[in-house]
């Protein structure tokens, strides 16, 4: 496995792992070789973040999610742009109606719990359950100069969503 | 939560200044550092030895256990392993060995700051002596298939997030 760059200038395009950033590694001892004994969190810095998503879905509907990250050049301004997806771990989160997973189970679950919508991170897919208003929100660390507890918060982006 | 950990990121040859964050006196979590090419050069580039750096931290190969994994760590700083440090070859045979028999091991992660394989097209970035390369390959992918016990290479070096697997071997 290669790390980002957490610095420098990386190589390669910013599509296919070409970003700075660090990985937060764990291991779960008891899982062997053949399971997922080892997760890499690949944390990617940004300056700003965009999320794009539409203001409103109909009940069943689906949206694909998109946006991208704009890095800092060190903790100054920069401008490389990069999607938030593989080989990047995007956090995705929300509204307490909002549902986050992928797979089948996942979907009954947030019917279940009357959840207005679940967004698929493997897909990157918005899916409306029932009718209300979801909000989801995209984080990303930050990199800037340090100038306190503050400046350590979350580069974040939200859109809201009116399902109907 | 690396703000709790005694570590910082300092220019070559200056000590940490004293209002540095997080303040390295106060950590908690060890670092454990794995040198770099540029860790051989010396200030203003007038090395290619790891003089500096072992002055600094010690031998600049080891292996510990931390909760049931083995960490192997490694010195490639002048491009290949055995061109570093050739005893730090030995010692990966070794730690491998026993982390076969002992049952309080339960996977293995090797880290070098040349990655065995750059993902970039250009190969530029990572260990140069290819047999070297192929012999780490080959003795993570026997400890794996000999032990069901995982295995796991990271590197750095060529500045591409990425992971491909070698029989199983990330």
């Amino acid at each position: 496995m290669v790390l980002p760059s957490s610095g420098k200038d990386p190589y390669g395009t910013p599509d296919r792992g070409g970003f700075t950033g660090w990985v937060d590694w764990s291991v779960d001892a008891g899982l062997g070789a053949g399971r997922q004994w080892l997760e890499g969190d690949v944390r990617a810095f940004a300056q700003s973040v965009t999320l794009d998503a539409p203001g409103s879905l109909r009940v069943g509907g689906t949206a694909q999610l998109s946006g991208s990250i704009v890095q800092p050049e060190g903790v100054s301004a920069g401008t490389r742009v990069v999607p938030p997806r593989y080989p990047m771990s995007v956090d995705w989160g929300g509204s307490s109606s909002l549902a986050v997973g992928s797979g089948k189970q996942a979907v009954e679950e947030a019917r279940r719990k009357g959840k207005v919508a679940i967004h698929d991170p493997l897909t990157r897919t918005l899916t409306a359950l029932r009718r209300g208003s979801v909000t989801v929100t995209v984080a990303n660390d930050s990199m800037r100069a340090y100038t306190g507890a503050d400046s350590l918060a979350p580069v974040t982006a939200s859109r809201t969503i009116t399902v109907g | 939560m690396l703000t709790d950990a005694g570590c910082d990121l300092i220019p070559v040859g200056q000590e940490p200044a004293a209002d540095s964050t997080p303040d390295p006196a106060a950590g908690s979590v060890p670092c454990y550092y794995v040198p770099g090419n540029h860790e051989s050069y010396g200030l203003n580039n007038v090395r290619s030895d790891l003089t500096d750096f072992t002055g600094e931290f010690g031998q600049p190969y080891r292996t510990f256990d931390h909760k049931g994994t083995r960490f192997i760590l490694l010195a490639s700083s002048l491009g290949s392993l055995r061109g570093t440090a050739w005893d730090q070859l030995p010692m990966m045979q070794q730690a491998l060995a026993d982390a076969r028999k002992d049952p309080s091991v339960h996977n293995v992660l090797v880290f070098a700051h040349h990655p065995v394989d750059d993902p970039a097209e250009t190969r530029s970035s990572q260990l140069g002596d290819r047999d070297e390369a192929a012999l780490v390959e080959k003795m993570l992918t026997d400890f794996r298939n000999g032990t069901g016990k995982g295995a796991a290479t990271v590197g750095s070096h060529a500045q591409i997030a990425d992971v491909h697997r070698v029989e199983g071997v990330p």
